[in-house]
């Protein structure tokens, strides 16, 4: 059970970290976005660490906490990386 | 100790301080490391401690209502058993010693019970993010209608 949520919040955690470098092949006309993105980039591989270091504690209320705290940070800056998407170069203009 | 030093923007840092001062605090005891710099910067963000500054006295820190509450409420998560006014005072004891000096002296049960409020720490402050009222859009929302409309 245990590692079944380890490893499922770090693949969620990988995927998140995978979307964010395909947004950053992206063009974008003010270099804040991208740099707003590494920051982005930086805190969620800082989760999967601590998830890792958590997971080698042998303490499940830990890594359940460590998990919990990661799947919550998906959730609240999911919209952030939309709004940063949003300020790519203008598409759609005609 | 700043007035408001526990603010959102304090609360949000805590987060992943509490979670990463409580894995090094675990691997204190596991005897894998023997010193805790994330618990230190804990103790002086919920202290309101400056770096070069001592920690204010329990008394002051009980003064500080949003710090009792959710110390309290930490206690209580620790280990599922209602917290008592003993943990309460145990905790800001030894979050004062924390952020004078360190972890000089700490026997394994103290170190134990830090952990376990940390973790309870965690849990409360990820609750309240989870929680937390998004800001309503109320400029999108409104129509806008200009000052001078009105006559004044």
């Amino acid at each position: 059970m245990a590692i079944e949520l380890q490893n499922h919040t770090i693949e969620k955690l990988a995927a998140v970290v995978r979307q964010i470098d395909t947004l950053l092949l992206s063009d974008f006309p003010y270099d804040s976005t991208k740099t707003a993105l590494e920051k982005f980039k930086d805190h969620f591989l800082g989760q999967i660490d601590r998830v890792k270091r958590a997971a080698g504690g042998n303490n499940r209320i830990l890594l359940v906490q460590a998990c919990m705290t990661a799947n919550n940070r998906i959730l609240e800056n999911l919209p952030y990386l939309g709004f940063l998407l949003r300020s790519t170069n203008v598409r759609n203009t005609f | 100790m700043a007035n408001h030093h526990l603010n959102r923007l304090a609360r949000n840092l805590a987060v992943e301080q509490s979670l990463d001062a409580a894995i090094e605090l675990n691997e204190m005891i596991d005897a894998k490391r023997d010193d805790a710099p994330a618990l230190s910067k804990l103790a002086r963000l919920l202290t309101g401690t400056q770096p070069e500054e001592g920690a204010p006295s329990k008394r002051e820190l009980l003064s500080s209502s949003q710090l009792a509450s959710l110390s309290f409420r930490a206690a209580e998560a620790a280990d599922s058993q209602p917290a008592t006014a003993r943990d309460l005072d145990t905790i800001l004891e030894l979050l004062v010693r924390i952020a004078n000096a360190g972890l000089k002296n700490f026997s394994e049960a103290d170190l134990v019970f830090v952990r376990d409020f940390c973790l309870g720490l965690n849990r409360e402050l990820v609750l309240e993010v989870a929680n937390r009222t998004i800001e309503p859009a109320v400029v999108r929302s409104t129509k806008f209608e200009p000052m001078a409309l009105h006559g004044n």
